[in-house]
Order: structure tokens, then C-alpha cells, then sequence
């Protein structure tokens, strides 16, 4: 499955959203639920749904859907090429 | 069951759920958990109290709960905040209303130096700290106590992953992980003293987890949160077990299987020779299993047997298997029979005088475990791996025998109920055992054999061991010769009962000379033994016997290694002892109806050939 589809659904669990109402622009001011506490829960859900490992500096830059979105798609293409 | 607001939908069984689920699932599935969707759970509002954030466990704590039959209604403290809120009545603490309180503190939370810096002090920093915690947290309890009346859980102290002087430290007389155990053992002395506090054993979970997977520096780093998030759903699945047990009592018998569970194979097929249990694989993982449930019988969990099989068969294996750990002595009671499992389960918590709730049933058969789900809701079924190397782990997952404290009572329960069976078995032995026979509905068809039935008659005299008379291993043209012959009859006896047709089960080949008919062979499938099935045949040959104008009928007795049990089955028959020359022979007059056909079982005659 790609990417989007995938990412939509982990943000819908996390925060409690419509899976179809997540959209590239959403990000803590759009979704009350997102906060830096759940932004951590977002942290472990993204790391167990893609396999990926955020460092610790960056895991306050994801801090929209197409950040976060960017920053897998760089993991899967570096990761397949 | 509703849908939650991402538009899916709730598991109406919390119970099976997937033992993997990934962080988004336990997100989503804490919301409709709360939502009370799905199957009734028992709600608990549990308060934690920590010296850490503890607040990340919460959906792993909601979801968690639900495979304990408890829906977790949680509320977290701030971090570090343990006496101010426990002694305000007015506090967010009391105006929660917890039904538990869980106390997480870890020393070096409060000290980093006194771990890190171990040796600054010669560990006397380290021990000062670990008392101080301990009597902190018996204060907390105590302050907890004067206002409410549930249970507390109390945090005992792990091993830090990396001690100072790593290699060194297990060296030492006062090392960091010593200084730990022993303000463990301390904790929970300090702990119990008041009643309904108990320790819940984080650290035993976090050495089984792995000290090193615990954590994940980031974690701890970013939000001060010393459990990585994979360890997370292992440290809810934990504490919600340790909820469970601090309010319901442990189940009070373990009921289990025999063929395939405590042994491996089928003693009925395999005979006791042929059942696997011993200290090689694959029979260690069987004997470990007897020890496991040796292991819950000390701490006064009844052991009690319900098994599809005959039960002389099955005690002779306890009588006589030498790697046999648990013995007929061990059992509060045993249900041995073709009766459904979930009756058997019922009649068990009769006898013992306890709820059938009390019970938990352990079987290898998905068949049996789904009868007795369905049928009797109420008993603990223990979802039983595949792989036998598996089920020592699956008994210690059965939380229905946790139980944080044990007795004096809890120790010698198990003698008292044996004593009690015995008893009991003196007093009602024999007549049950007739009502019993009489409840099978058994109908015994007899016949001579013919193609049809010569296949399944050489397969008997040419396997059975046990209830052989005389071994002799005719082969299939042999028994078609005496079959044949007018002065040989090969008969045969088919039996089937209310719970199906068990088969051609028992041959008698009879050579007449002389007026005397001599029982050359007689055996039986152990399968339906102490049914009276053995009479039913012998009649029927002594029928043959005056039809060809004996006088006598002679049996024969060839002792071998095996057959021991059927050594004294021509004297109980009512035949004499005859002069012997190795053969031991016992006779009787074809006209004596000592020996006649048994009332309680039904008789049918086949047509030669049919069948």
C-alpha cells in the first residue's frame, strides 16, 4: 500500500479523526487532539506503522501531515534505491 | 456496538483480541473501549501516582484491561507528586474515586548520583535512598488507607540496565543490583503491613522483559518516559493482571486433559509403553507441564482430570509409568468417561463443592475448549498452544490463578481435599459404577467372522497386548483356516453405545477336541474395559460350545510381560483351575450359566458373513 492511505489511517487512530477528513495540511492547529504529549503517541504509531526510526532532533520538526509524509517518502526511496 | 469517530468498528470480543497490535491500533481501540463498546466489561478506575511519566501507558493500560475482563478507567498524577495529593482530601486524587491505587516511584527518579555515582559513597547513598523510598512508599499507602478502602499496587525497584562498574558491580559485597534486591525484600515487608497493599513486581517484568529493550533513551530524553515503546503494551498487559488479581481471588481447581496434555499420544492406542513422557524431547515437555501444575497444586490449586478415556487404562498409567510426576493421589477428582467435557466440568465443581467458575480447564483438543465455551461459559478455558514445548508458558499466562498473597490454608488445601475424595470413594464406590455402565445404552452385536470383518480380526490378535489371554499372533490365513474349520469357531463382538459406535472391539477363537472347547485366543481393545464386554463374549462362545457338543469350556492364561491385567479374568468368569504345564488353565461346564450374558448390555446376532 502506499504511503498516503497508510499515514491517513495512523493519524485518524491517533487522534481520533475521520480517516477520510486527514488531509496534507492538517497539523496541531487544525486537529485539537494534537498536542506535544500525543504528538510523542504519534512518534511510537509512525515508527511501528513504517518501520522507521525518527532521531530525536528532528521529531519536533514533523510537526504537519506533509512533513511527515515527506520524511517517510525520503525513508522508503533511500531505503529502495 | 458502535462505531467511534475514525468510522470503525469496535471487536465484539474483547477477550480475542490479537496478542500483536501495533501503537495506532491501541489508540483507536482505547477510544471505543471507553466508549463501552463491544462485550460488558468491569469497570476499575485505577489512579497512578509516579515518579515519572507514566500518562504514555494509558490506551496500552485501556486496551490491555480488556483481556482481563476489565475496562481501565485511569487517571495519572502529575510526575513526582505522591504525599500532596494523598493527604488533601480535596485532592483531583480523591475526587477521581479510585477503586486502585498504583505507586511507581523509582529511586534513582529522586538520585540520579546515588546509581550513577554508586561508589562515591561506597553505596551508602544508594542504601539510604532505597530505605527512604521504602518507607515513603509505606507512608503513601498508609496516607491512602485512612480515606479509601481499595486495593494499592506498589512499584517494587528494578535493576538499572547499566550499573557504574558494569562487569565489576556482580563482584562486589555491596554492589547496585544487591542494594536493590534487598530494598525489594524490604518493600515488601514494609508493604504488608497494610492491608490490601500489595507489590505489583515491575522489576520481575522488566528482568524478564530485558533491562536494555526497556528503555529507549529518546524516550527518556524527550518526556521522561523510561519504558520504550514496545515494552509499553508489556508493562500495561502486567499491570493490568496485577489489577485483576489485587480483586478477584484465584480460581480454585485446574482441570486437565490427559492424551496429548499431561502425556503425549493416546494411552488408549498407544498403550502405556507407547505414551511419550520422560526427560528427552518430546516427552520433557510433557513431564514439564506435570510440574508446572505440581507447582500450582503446592499453593492449594485442586488438580482434577477430565478425560475421554477408560479409566482403568488411565490409572494404570499412574500406577505404573516410572516418569509419572503426578500421581492418582494428586487429584481432588476425576471424570473419566465418554461424557461431554462441559457436564464433566459441571459434576467436578459438584464434587468438590465450588463454583463451576472456579475451575479452568486445560486440554489440547480445540474441539473440547470450544464444547465447554460454549456450554459452560463460566469455566476458565486456557487457550492451549499447538506446540507442546509451548504449554508450560500458556498455564503460567492463566491469570486466573494469580494470587498475591498465600496461606497457611492455601498450602494444605490439597491434602484436605484428597482425604475428602477418598472417602467419599469408599462410600459410593460400586453402586455408581453400575449406574454408570447401565447409562451407556451399550448394544453388543456378536457374530462369526466372514470376509468383511477378517481384516479388522487378524489387525486385534495381531496388535493387542494388553487384554491378550494367550498371544498367540494368528495371522489372517490362519484365522480363516479355524474359521473355516467346523470344529473352530472365530467370533467376533461389535459394540456401540449412546455416544457412537466404538467398533469391532473384542475376538474369542475356540478349537474343540475331545468334547472340551478350549478358548485358544480371546482379546479385547482396552478402549472398553470394565464394560462387561469381556463377559458378554465368553458367553457368547459358550453357546458355540454346547451347540458342538463340549461338555467343558477351557481357557487359557500365557503370562507375558503385558497382559498381567487379564491374569485373573477366567476365575472372576467362574472357571476352576485346571493341572497346568505352563499353560495356566481354568474350565468350566458349557451348562454352568454363572457366566451368562450381561443384563446391561443389549444383545444383537449378526448373519454368518454379514458385517
Amino acid at each position: 500500500m502506499t504511503i498516503v492511505p497508510r499515514l491517513h489511517a495512523v493519524i485518524a487512530d491517533v487522534f481520533g479523526v475521520r480517516e477520510d477528513a486527514v488531509t496534507d495540511d492538517d497539523s496541531p492547529d487544525s486537529i485539537e487532539a494534537w498536542d506535544s504529549a500525543t504528538h510523542i503517541q504519534l512518534v511510537f504509531a509512525l515508527e511501528a506503522e513504517f518501520g522507521v526510526r525518527f532521531e530525536p532532533q528532528e521529531i519536533a520538526d514533523l510537526a504537519s501531515v506533509a512533513a511527515i509524509r515527506r520524511r517517510i517518502e525520503r525513508e522508503v526511496t533511500d531505503g529502495s534505491g | 456496538m458502535g462505531a467511534d469517530s475514525t468510522g470503525r468498528r469496535a471487536p465484539r470480543d474483547w477477550h480475542a483480541l490479537p496478542r500483536d497490535l501495533k501503537p495506532a491500533d491501541y489508540m483507536r481501540l482505547a477510544r471505543q473501549v471507553t466508549a463501552g463498546d463491544g462485550e460488558p466489561l468491569e469497570p476499575v478506575r485505577v489512579a497512578c501516582l509516579s515518579s515519572y511519566s507514566l500518562g504514555f501507558v494509558e490506551p496500552f493500560l485501556v486496551v490491555e484491561g480488556t483481556r482481563f475482563g476489565l475496562r481501565v478507567v485511569p487517571y495519572f498524577g502529575e510526575f513526582g507528586q505522591f504525599e500532596q495529593v494523598l493527604a488533601d482530601p480535596e485532592s483531583r486524587l480523591y475526587a477521581f474515586a479510585p477503586d486502585v491505587l498504583v505507586l511507581a516511584l523509582r529511586p534513582e527518579d529522586l538520585d540520579p548520583d546515588a546509581v550513577t555515582r554508586f561508589h562515591a559513597s561506597g553505596g551508602t547513598r544508594l542504601r539510604a535512598l532505597a530505605r527512604e523510598a521504602v518507607e515513603r512508599l509505606a507512608r503513601c499507602t498508609a496516607m491512602f488507607r485512612e480515606r479509601a478502602t481499595g486495593p494499592v499496587l506498589v512499584a517494587n525497584f528494578a535493576a538499572p540496565a547499566d550499573p557504574p562498574m558494569s562487569l565489576f558491580d556482580a563482584n562486589l559485597t555491596e554492589s547496585v543490583a544487591g542494594t536493590i534486591v534487598t530494598a525489594n525484600a524490604e518493600l515488601a515487608s514494609a508493604i504488608h503491613a497494610h492491608a490490601g497493599a500489595v507489590v505489583w513486581d515491575y522489576a520481575g517484568l522488566v528482568a524478564a522483559t530485558g533491562s536494555t529493550r526497556w528503555t529507549d533513551r529518546r524516550l527518556w530524553a524527550l518526556g521522561r518516559i523510561p519504558v520504550s515503546a514496545e515494552c509499553q503494551p508489556l508493562m500495561a498487559r502486567h499491570l493490568a493482571r496485577t489489577i485483576r488479581a489485587s480483586r478477584r481471588p484465584p480460581a480454585k481447581c485446574l482441570v486437565f486433559d490427559l492424551d496429548n496434555t499431561i502425556w503425549g499420544g493416546v494411552v488408549g492406542d498407544d498403550g502405556v509403553e507407547g505414551i511419550r513422557l520422560g526427560d528427552d524431547y518430546p516427552g520433557n515437555a510433557y513431564k514439564a507441564l506435570q510440574r508446572s501444575a505440581l507447582a500450582l497444586n503446592d499453593r492449594g490449586i485442586l488438580l482434577a482430570v477430565a478425560s475421554k478415556n477408560d479409566e482403568e487404562v488411565v490409572r494404570n498409567v499412574f500406577r505404573e509409568h516410572p516418569e509419572m510426576l503426578l500421581s492418582w493421589e494428586h487429584l481432588a477428582a476425576a471424570r473419566i468417561n465418554w461424557q461431554p467435557k462441559s457436564q464433566n466440568l459441571r459434576a467436578i465443581a459438584d464434587e468438590l463443592n465450588i463454583g463451576s467458575d472456579a475451575l479452568v480447564f486445560f486440554d489440547d483438543n480445540p474441539v473440547e475448549r470450544a464444547e465447554v465455551r460454549r456450554n459452560a461459559p463460566e469455566v476458565g478455558v486456557i487457550e492451549v498452544p499447538t506446540d507442546p514445548l509451548d504449554y508450560v508458558a500458556a498455564l503460567a499466562d492463566a491469570f486466573q490463578f494469580d494470587q498475591l498473597a498465600l496461606s497457611e490454608e492455601d498450602r494444605g488445601r490439597s491434602d484436605m481435599y484428597q482425604r475428602e475424595r477418598q472417602r467419599r470413594a469408599l462410600a459410593t464406590g460400586a453402586e455408581s459404577v453400575e449406574d454408570f455402565l447401565a447409562s451407556l445404552d451399550m448394544v453388543a452385536q456378536v457374530g462369526q467372522a466372514g470376509q468383511a470383518t477378517l481384516g479388522r480380526i487378524a489387525q486385534l490378535v495381531g496388535k493387542t497386548n494388553q487384554f491378550n489371554l494367550t498371544t498367540r499372533r494368528h495371522s489372517q490365513a490362519d484365522l480363516q483356516a479355524m474359521a473355516d474349520d467346523p470344529n473352530g469357531v472365530v467370533a467376533w463382538l461389535r459394540l456401540r453405545d449412546r455416544f457412537g459406535d466404538q467398533g469391532l472391539v473384542a475376538v474369542g477363537v475356540l478349537r474343540v477336541a475331545e468334547r472340551q472347547a478350549v478358548i485358544d485366543t480371546l482379546v479385547m481393545s482396552c478402549r472398553v474395559m470394565n464394560r462387561h464386554v469381556e463377559r458378554a463374549l465368553v458367553a457368547y462362545l459358550n453357546e458355540h460350545a454346547a451347540r458342538l457338543g463340549c461338555d467343558g469350556i477351557v481357557g487359557e492364561y500365557i503370562p507375558t510381560k503385558k497382559n498381567a491385567m487379564v491374569r485373573d479374568l477366567y476365575p472372576a468368569l467362574g472357571f476352576a483351575p485346571m493341572e497346568g504345564d505352563g499353560v495356566e488353565r481354568f474350565v468350566k461346564l458349557v451348562g454352568d450359566d454363572a457366566c451368562a450374558w450381561p443384563a446391561m448390555i443389549a444383545r444383537e446376532d449378526a448373519a454368518r458373513d454379514a458385517s
